[in-house]
């Protein structure tokens, strides 16, 4: 898939990802890859900065813990974010049914 | 080398980041997290030795160049960050007008103090002055300008304690990026001397020539503050130089190599600011003095030429060679001790056999090179001093910053397989 499409909607689906409940990078880079089927499969590294620039804007919250003897930061998403995500959600929706309508694909 | 491919991939990681300490340090313990957990999971599932699994690993993350491109700063946070290291700065020079101005109206324009550094706005007052001073006017001028500081100041701390840039004012600015254009901007107004003496629309209020004269003044002070403070930046380690802990203790050969690079520097460094103190005493002061101008341009000019080399030259060895820019705190202690020691000796002799005072009945330009040398001594001399304190203060154990602490609990469906 074309990388800066999945750029453009990586917020999305992060926020998804953490919807189900608070998670460690690793972790929100594996689920995002199974439930896509291996089909988002972005450089691991290059998500970081996008959960950070989501925290820096207030819609995911950070903390630190121990794991294995090492330090694990761990997302969660703050009602701001779930905010967005049902508007991000919503908005997704109308589109791709847009999209599909236009190219036949509604059942 | 340490052999364990993930050290060496967050060393090189650590290498390209352009973030400050603290946020690299957060995004390397992240992504050694990450990198270790993967290579874990990796193993768990068999077929690969724990080398392979760690290289596979590191192929998932991302190569070292596109993570770091994504963790590169923006334009807003570069800005944020800029403004940030120059609001302080900003409260400091308008105090230290406050202070300088003040000291002129005190002591007869407090010229014998200020004279040490830069002289040649006070004579020019006395023609554009009031005649009359009006006591309460002095009284609101100085006030207003001490207020106005302390607003500045204030408005920082309150911005720095509540945190709200600290989101964006995250970016690690190049080495000495900061204090060159500040040293710039603050010389070149500092310098303009037209903006003080020939300004006719200054309103006739008593107190506004001085708090005027006296800004240019201190920013000429600030000035030199920021070369040196350029200069100290350079010559000292660079913000974790120690690099990720993947970097080993330096051989004897490589310490005493910095140790020669260091000393090249410091000397550069004082060369430089020597050229720039008595460039200003003999540019600025002495115009009218034309006999001697070409020896002292000639020995400004090499000054600051040599100056330019001997810092340059370390920073681009260092760069290709790879040198150690840590010296034992011990060795930079007594370094600072022995150029503080010979400077005290130099000022003795020039002193003693008053070289100086001979120097200004026959040569007043090159006698004021030798002045702005000794007051470029005095202000490297303080530079020595304050990063020996800094040292001392280093050995200090220091409590390791750790991350804020919290065990949520991780949602089960999210952990990984394996």
């Amino acid at each position: 898939m074309n990388r800066e499409r999945l750029k453009g909607n990586l917020d999305l689906l992060l926020l998804s990802v953490l919807s189900a409940g608070p998670a460690h990078g690793y972790a929100v880079i594996t689920v995002l890859r199974r439930r896509s089927d291996g089909t988002f499969d972005l450089p691991e590294g290059t998500v970081y900065p996008a959960l950070h620039r989501l925290e820096g804007a207030g819609l995911l919250s950070s903390s630190w813990a121990e794991a294995d003897g090492r330090k694990r930061r761990v997302y969660a998403l703050t009602g701001k974010g779930e905010t967005v995500l049902a508007e991000q959600r919503s908005e997704w929706k109308r589109f791709a049914g847009g999209i599909a309508a236009v190219l036949g694909w509604q059942a | 080398m340490s052999g364990d491919p993930i050290d060496e991939y967050l060393a090189a990681l650590h290498a390209g980041l352009r973030t400050t300490p603290a946020r690299t340090a957060e995004i390397l313990a992240e992504a050694e997290d990450h990198l270790r957990e993967s290579a874990a999971v990796a193993l768990r599932a068999g077929h690969l030795s724990e080398a392979a699994a760690q290289r596979a690993a590191i192929e998932a993350f991302g190569p070292v160049k596109a993570v770091t491109r994504a963790h590169r700063p923006t334009v807003g946070a570069f800005a944020a960050t800029m403004a940030m290291k120059a609001w302080p700065l900003l409260a400091t020079y308008v105090l230290l007008t406050a202070l300088v101005a003040g000291l002129q109206l005190w002591a007869d324009g407090g010229r014998s103090i200020v004279r040490l550094t830069v002289s040649w706005h006070g004579r020019k007052i006395t023609e554009f002055a009031p005649s009359k001073v009006d006591t309460g006017q002095v009284a609101a001028c100085f006030g207003g300008c001490v207020l106005f500081g302390a607003l500045v100041l204030a408005g920082f701390l309150i911005i720095r304690r509540h945190g709200y840039l600290s989101g964006l004012a995250q970016v690690r600015l190049p080495r000495g990026l900061f204090p060159l254009a500040a040293a710039v901007v603050l010389i070149v107004f500092g310098s303009f001397y037209p903006t003080v003496g020939q300004l006719g629309w200054l309103p006739n209020v008593s107190g506004i020539y001085e708090i005027a004269s006296g800004s240019q003044e201190a920013a000429l002070l600030l000035g030199v503050s920021c070369v040196i403070w350029l200069l100290v930046g350079l010559t000292s380690d660079p913000a974790g130089s120690a690099g990720h802990r993947a970097a080993r203790r330096p051989s004897a050969s490589a310490s005493a190599a910095a140790a020669g690079l260091a000393a090249c520097q410091l000397l550069g460094g004082y060369l430089l600011v020597s050229a720039l103190v008595s460039g200003i005493l003999v540019y600025v002061d002495d115009i009218r003095e034309r006999s001697g101008m070409g020896q002292a341009t000639a020995i400004v000019c090499g000054c600051a030429v040599a100056g330019v080399l001997l810092v340059a030259g370390p920073l681009l060895v260092r760069r290709r060679r790879r040198v150690p820019v840590r010296l034992p705190p011990l060795l930079s202690l007594l370094a600072s001790a022995i150029a503080l020691l010979s400077l005290g000796v130099a000022e003795y002799e020039l002193f003693v056999h008053d070289i100086v005072g001979g120097l200004m009945a026959t040569n007043w330009p090159v006698a004021n090179v030798l002045l702005g040398s000794q007051l470029a001594a005095a202000f490297v001399g303080v530079a020595w001093v304050l990063r020996a304190v800094v040292f001392v203060a280093q050995w200090a154990p220091t409590s390791r910053r750790s991350p804020r602490r919290g065990t949520p609990s991780e949602n089960a469906d999210l952990a990984p397989a394996g």
